[in-house]
């Protein structure tokens, strides 16, 4: 072979590895793309998602710098329900239909919270807990917490109607109300956080559902509550009442309804 | 498929309503009529007003014309806003940028990375955007503190306002955004790219800085158009205030009641006092005020704002398909040019009350 025969021979071996190693290397950059890309819409994905769980803020600081956020302290309204008469509904009914029950339950209340801008905090046993004003400023916590109680009796009242159709008895609820300051954020441990608000705030509105049950009304709020909501709720007083980690007799309404709407008994 | 692509979004609320002066004036502006957008015809200063939310022609002076466009997408996006998002990548598509490009502009919104500039920037236009909690004199400050001018900042504030301007009644509406997406997609169109780019990127061009006329520097919200002056943005915040405010679809009241509602949910003491201002010089009474943005209603209040108050309020932090839902509700009671006034007026609220931080004090 002569020397340019040989030279162009090298050449050609060279071109050919070199575009072999680049198509490669544009082959892989494309891939890391793709991949780029599919991991850029699952990390948005996956935000949405957890927007259930808890705010939107909280889960980008979450995804910024690694570890849970604050607590900030916040003015809070805070909404307790228990059921009433679950527990002898559970001695009645096999385990599956109890889940069944209690799940449309849920569904039931969770929609009428959402619908009023509530947070439903946690479900424990057939408890609920929900927070206005908690993950946002919002000016007007308080009849929304309100609305949501009269929605979630409205809505019982319904769901009542599917299970009396069934053969089952009804459902009554106890909603109580409280309105503070409270310190809302991430609490709990590496297996199990939530976002929630701690403080006397959380702990009087719990007692104040408990007196639901005592005081014979489906829905009681605070002075403090009452003091904030729109003068067109109709409430009456009930008899001022000791409860446990409070030193003064608690003042408390019964929520009866809205103007124009007729009254909730009970 | 990004999330945006997953959000709910209803049929378009209202018909298209030709109008040939309208329809010149968008030509002139956008180069095109925008799909759908002949629907809010019926409501004239909002049609006028918006050729004013071009951000392409002479509108920005620190603000980089290709950086504006992630600025937008990123608060279109954050705002699950259908329309202006596909408004912005189709532009973007027709200007000629490969969709590779569009797609890791799209990343790079969404991941901003807040040791850059311009990832600080898009942070900033984003928690403008959401306003939760809003944003003070000293993120305004912490900004400048990070190397931005004051009129880098009060530009970005300001065109951050102008988009959620756009996305909130393009969002209400319910403005249809596949002719959009088909639109940059049809053969002729991606035949003709390069040329329809050069042509685009032609028109586009940088403002100069420029001081308001002495008839500018009073009216509504004068504090923040002055807090603007020496950016042509003050000149569009003014004309858009002026355009609103010179309609008579509806009464003062029930439009400073408006602006009332949305400056309390987002917290703008600065709006809310501007229009607390305005009602008592209209004669309402300190308690009556209160009480009705206390509650969003009262007995005073006439059949119509005992609606629109409460719709008012949905409109400031929105999820598209139930705020669409709420607006033809609304639809049911008010007849379609109070409606686009209402939605119009809600839009503008939303803009102007997220704006006060480039008056604020740290």
């Amino acid at each position: 072979m002569t020397p340019l025969s040989i030279l162009a021979l090298a050449t050609s071996v060279l071109s050919a590895v070199l575009a072999g190693l680049w198509l490669r290397s544009h082959a892989q950059t494309r891939k890391l793309g793709d991949r780029l890309s599919a991991a850029a819409g699952q990390l948005e994905r996956l935000q949405v998602s957890f927007g259930r769980f808890a705010p939107e803020a909280v889960i980008e600081e979450i995804i910024a710098s690694g570890v849970p956020t604050q607590g900030e302290k916040k003015e809070v309204t805070i909404l307790f329900a228990d059921l009433v008469g679950f527990t002898a509904l559970s001695e009645k009914v096999e385990p599956a239909r109890l889940v069944s029950i209690l799940n449309g339950y849920f569904e039931t209340m969770a929609a009428a919270t959402r619908g009023h801008r509530g947070y439903l905090a946690s479900l424990a046993g057939d408890g609920i807990l929900a927070l206005f004003g908690a993950l946002e400023a919002n000016p007007w916590q308080a009849n929304d917490a309100v609305h949501a109680a009269l929605a979630m009796r409205r809505e019982l009242l319904s769901y009542n109607d599917t299970l009396v159709a069934q053969g089952l008895e009804p459902l009554a609820i106890g909603i109580g109300l409280h309105h503070g300051s409270g310190v809302a954020g991430l609490v709990g441990s590496q297996d199990l956080m939530a976002f929630t608000v701690v403080g006397r705030t959380i702990n009087l509105a719990s007692r104040v559902q408990d007196l639901t049950r005592d005081l014979n009304a489906e829905i009681i709020i605070t002075e403090s509550l009452r003091e904030k909501i729109d003068p067109r709720f109709r409430c009456h007083p009930l008899p001022a009442t000791r409860v446990k980690g409070i030193s003064e007799p608690l003042t408390i309404y019964a929520l009866s309804g809205w103007e124009g709407e007729s009254e909730i008994t009970g | 498929m990004t999330a945006i692509q997953n959000v709910e979004w209803e049929e378009c609320l209202l018909p298209v309503a030709p109008h040939p002066e309208i329809e010149r004036e968008f030509k002139e502006s956008f180069g095109r009529i925008p799909p759908g957008i002949l629907c809010v015809t019926p409501c004239e200063w909002l049609a006028h007003a918006l050729p004013l939310t071009n951000h392409t022609n002479g509108l920005l002076v620190h603000t980089d014309l290709d950086f504006s466009e992630l600025v937008w997408l990123a608060i279109s996006q954050d705002n699950s806003c259908r329309y202006c998002y596909a408004a912005r990548r189709g532009f973007l598509r027709t200007l000629g940028l490969p969709e590779a490009r569009i797609r890791r502009l799209e990343q790079e919104s969404f991941i901003s990375d807040a040791r850059t500039k311009e990832g600080r920037a898009i942070d900033f236009a984003r928690r403008l955007s959401r306003s939760s909690p809003p944003l003070t004199g000293k993120d305004r400050q912490a900004m400048l503190e990070a190397g931005f001018s004051k009129g880098e900042v009060s530009e970005l504030a300001f065109l951050t306002a102008l988009i959620i301007f756009l996305n909130r009644f393009s969002t209400i509406l319910a403005l249809p955004f596949a002719p959009i997406e088909a639109f940059s997609n049809r053969p002729l169109i991606r035949l003709l790219r390069p040329l329809l780019g050069r042509v685009l990127r032609g028109r586009r061009r940088m403002g100069r800085s420029e001081n308001l006329d002495a008839h500018q520097r009073s009216g509504p919200f004068s504090y923040l158009v002055l807090a603007l002056d020496g950016l042509p943005a003050a000149r569009r915040l003014r004309d858009i205030l002026d355009l609103a405010w010179a309609s008579k679809r509806l009464p003062e009241r029930t439009r400073l009641l408006i602006f009332a509602v949305v400056a309390r949910g987002i917290g703008c003491p600065l709006a809310e006092a501007e229009v607390r201002r305005m009602l008592l010089e209209l004669g309402i009474e300190p308690d009556e005020f209160d009480s009705i943005l206390a509650h969003l209603g009262s007995k005073d209040l006439e059949a119509d704002e005992a609606r629109i108050l409460p719709f008012a309020r949905e409109t400031i932090r929105i999820e598209a398909g139930d705020i669409q839902r709420k607006a033809r509700a609304l639809h049911e009671h008010l007849d379609t040019e109070v409606l686009l006034e209402v939605v119009g007026l809600t839009s503008v609220a939303n803009m102007v009350c997220r704006l006060s931080v480039i008056c604020e004090e740290p």
